[in-house]
């Protein structure tokens, strides 16, 4: 397969990029400008304002960053650094003009990802990369609010090569790039040169929070790992993997400060449907979890005691 | 019966075999030999632009005496005629007593200033000579982000035999507003290396073309050195003020004298807040809260949209605005003042 691309590869370069070479034209433009355009249309800036304020005026204390957009209803991607301030509105900026709130769907501390939710239905969502496959030396395009120097919230954009796949302890591989990731490019996009998406940048680990030609992303490939965990909704509840007599899934303890508490769900409850669906087993409720969003609100079929109880429950993000 | 069989089928299949391989091993090195090639070409592009443009590219020197004491600093410069004239940045002449110009293969040459432009950060100098080479102006109206660019100059004062120092980037972004003093407007941002001495040197495209002039870069909290953030002045700016500045005039950028505040509500055009009294602006009969949709036939969606265009006139140009005010769209016609 990988011969076959190959030589479509010669092909492709024989007949369209030599002539290009001939015309004058530094083949590498078309590639680039073309990667800017479509990354250009799923970035975002973000920038996160204190509870009521009602100008965007921006100051060296704002808050501010950038984003990816991953699903056209309004999923965002980002780093989790940015979001984490509490009586603060995150904003949202696509280089459309349009403007949005958005609300955490969920966060993930280890890697330091955080997934956002906005109120739109037409966006253009960035196409991943296998970041499995990407080896030192690749070339690399990062977006970001870099200083938020941009005013118009198109993307700074800035060229450098994937300079090493790492391995940190505890965590799985991150790309390191040698592209120059200033302070307001976290949570931004890392693609390849057709504009792919290689990771989401995190902040820089120096104090002058400036460009030191050393940065690193969380890989696209650990991101869609991390993305079934960050999108599905909390509901507070450890259940036992012991099979149950009569079918659904046993409750072994509650988060008392968890959506489940508060929709009344006690220790020793069974749920035996969720949103409709009847459940079998514990690993039936984990897969059906696994259709809500933080903010849903499910209805819920318990049984305590041989009865049955109807509840209705709002799923929170994850901590 | 059945070993001879086998035995035909192996010696059948064997020169096949050896075959396939050796053309696949073929195609892979002809693939491989493509890439390089290709690689190849990207570099020799590099080269090429950069020795025709390079010899363009001068030092600039300058003696400044602060309390009867002479300091020396000193920038970047490119030829823009072929008599000698040569653009870079007021502020690398900026008080200046004495400026010299090094020109590699040549000594120092002492340079007479002839025109400034303190708002926009450029001065035209002159040397004698009547041949020397020139960059040519480009086109940085039509520039996409991603385009490769080459920055020359002189950083950290490096070259002893005026040779510039070459780097590579993109551009980072276009239409860039960088306030203060002196106002870069419709700024082009690049990640290639710009550093102290690169100021006033030139931003070249891969075709040779010069696009701008570098002059600023972002820093924070640390030292004054390159982080991948840099600015250029556009040549298209650069155009509008050329002709009075070899002349040896000294130029004043436009200014309209309103102040706007950003508004996280989606509005149609930008809405005036305040309008500084005496200022071209009031003379008009701009009025806070009116809304400005249009400027010069462009529509306006933001305030740095405006602040790009108005910030690359000369002062004295004349402009029509289209407002909204109390719902209806009016037409004003000012003739651009410049800041007081």
């Amino acid at each position: 397969m990988k011969r076959v691309w190959f030589s479509w590869f010669s092909f492709l370069f024989c007949f369209f990029v030599s002539p290009l070479l001939a015309q004058g034209r530094f083949p590498l433009d078309l590639e680039y400008t073309a990667a800017v355009e479509r990354v250009s249309r799923s970035f975002v800036s973000i920038y996160v304002l204190p509870e009521g304020q009602k100008s965007l005026i921006l100051d060296r204390n704002t808050i501010y960053g950038a984003g990816v957009i991953i699903d056209r209803n309004g999923l965002i991607l980002t780093c989790s650094r940015l979001v984490e301030k509490s009586r603060h509105t995150i904003y949202v900026f696509p280089t459309t003009g349009e403007r949005f709130q958005a609300k955490i769907l969920g966060i993930n501390r280890q890697y330091g990802v955080a997934l956002l939710k906005v109120a739109a239905s037409n966006l253009t969502p960035i196409s991943f990369a296998d970041s499995r496959k990407v080896l030192a030396g690749k070339l690399s395009l990062k977006f970001g609010n870099a200083f938020q120097t941009s005013k118009d919230f198109t993307p700074s954009v800035s060229v450098g090569t994937v300079s090493g796949v790492v391995r940190f302890p505890s965590l799985g591989p991150l790309l390191r790039t040698d592209a120059a990731v200033n302070q307001g490019d976290f949570g931004g996009p890392l693609t390849d040169s057709k504009g792919r998406l290689l990771g989401i940048l995190l902040p820089i680990w120096v104090s002058s929070r400036t460009n030191t030609y050393v940065s690193y992303a969380v890989p696209s490939h650990t991101l869609q790992k991390l993305l079934v965990d960050l999108k599905s909704g909390y509901l507070g509840i450890l259940m036992t993997v012991e099979e149950t007599k009569r079918g659904g899934a046993l409750i072994e303890e509650v988060d008392p400060a968890g959506p489940a508490a508060k929709a009344g769900i006690l220790r020793g409850d069974i749920i035996v449907e969720f949103g409709g669906v009847s459940i079998e087993s514990t690993a039936e409720l984990v897969r059906a979890l696994r259709k809500y969003m933080a903010g849903d609100r499910v209805q819920i079929l318990l049984r305590r005691r041989g009865e049955l109880f109807r509840t209705y429950v709002i799923l929170s993000r994850r901590k | 019966m059945r070993f001879p069989l086998v035995w035909l089928g192996v010696f059948l299949g064997l020169p096949f075999s050896f075959g396939s391989s050796s053309l696949l091993a073929q195609a892979k090195t002809q693939e491989r030999r493509a890439i390089l090639e290709q690689a190849r070409a990207i570099e020799k592009f590099f080269i090429q632009t950069i020795e025709k443009v390079r010899p363009t590219v001068v030092v600039i020197r300058v003696e400044r005496k602060i309390g009867g004491i002479s300091r020396f600093g000193g920038g970047s410069g490119v030829f823009i005629d072929k008599n000698g004239y040569i653009l870079t940045n007021e502020h690398v002449i900026h008080q200046a007593s004495r400026i010299w110009v090094g020109v590699p293969g040549k000594n120092l040459i002492p340079a007479k200033l002839l025109g400034v432009d303190k708002e926009g950060d450029l001065a035209v100098l002159k040397i004698p000579g009547k041949n020397w080479p020139v960059a040519q102006f480009g086109d940085s109206q039509n520039l996409k982000v991603g385009q490769w660019v080459l920055a020359m100059g002189n950083p950290f004062s490096l070259a002893e035999d005026f040779t510039c120092t070459v780097t590579k980037g993109i551009i980072s972004g276009l239409h860039r507003v960088q306030g203060g003093i002196k106002m870069y407007g419709d700024a082009i941002q690049t990640d290639a290396g710009i550093n102290p001495g690169n100021s006033g040197g030139p931003l070249f495209d891969m075709y040779g073309k010069l696009i701008g002039i570098n002059g600023r870069i972002s820093i924070r909290e640390g030292r004054r050195v390159n982080v991948g953030v840099g600015y250029a002045i556009p040549v298209h700016q650069i155009k509008n003020f050329i002709e009075p500045l070899k002349r040896g005039e000294n130029v004043r950028h436009a200014f309209l004298g309103v102040s706007f505040s950003p508004e996280l509500k989606k509005v149609k055009g930008v809405r005036i807040q305040q309008v500084l009294p005496n200022s071209s602006a009031a003379k008009a009969g701009l009025r806070p809260g009116d809304v400005i949709i249009r400027f010069q036939g462009q529509p306006i969606r933001s305030f740095t949209r405006l602040q790009n265009l108005i910030s690359v006139l000369p002062a004295g140009t004349k402009v029509t605005f289209t407002i909204l005010r109390n719902g209806v769209e009016r037409k004003i016609t000012v003739k651009l003042g410049y800041r007081r």
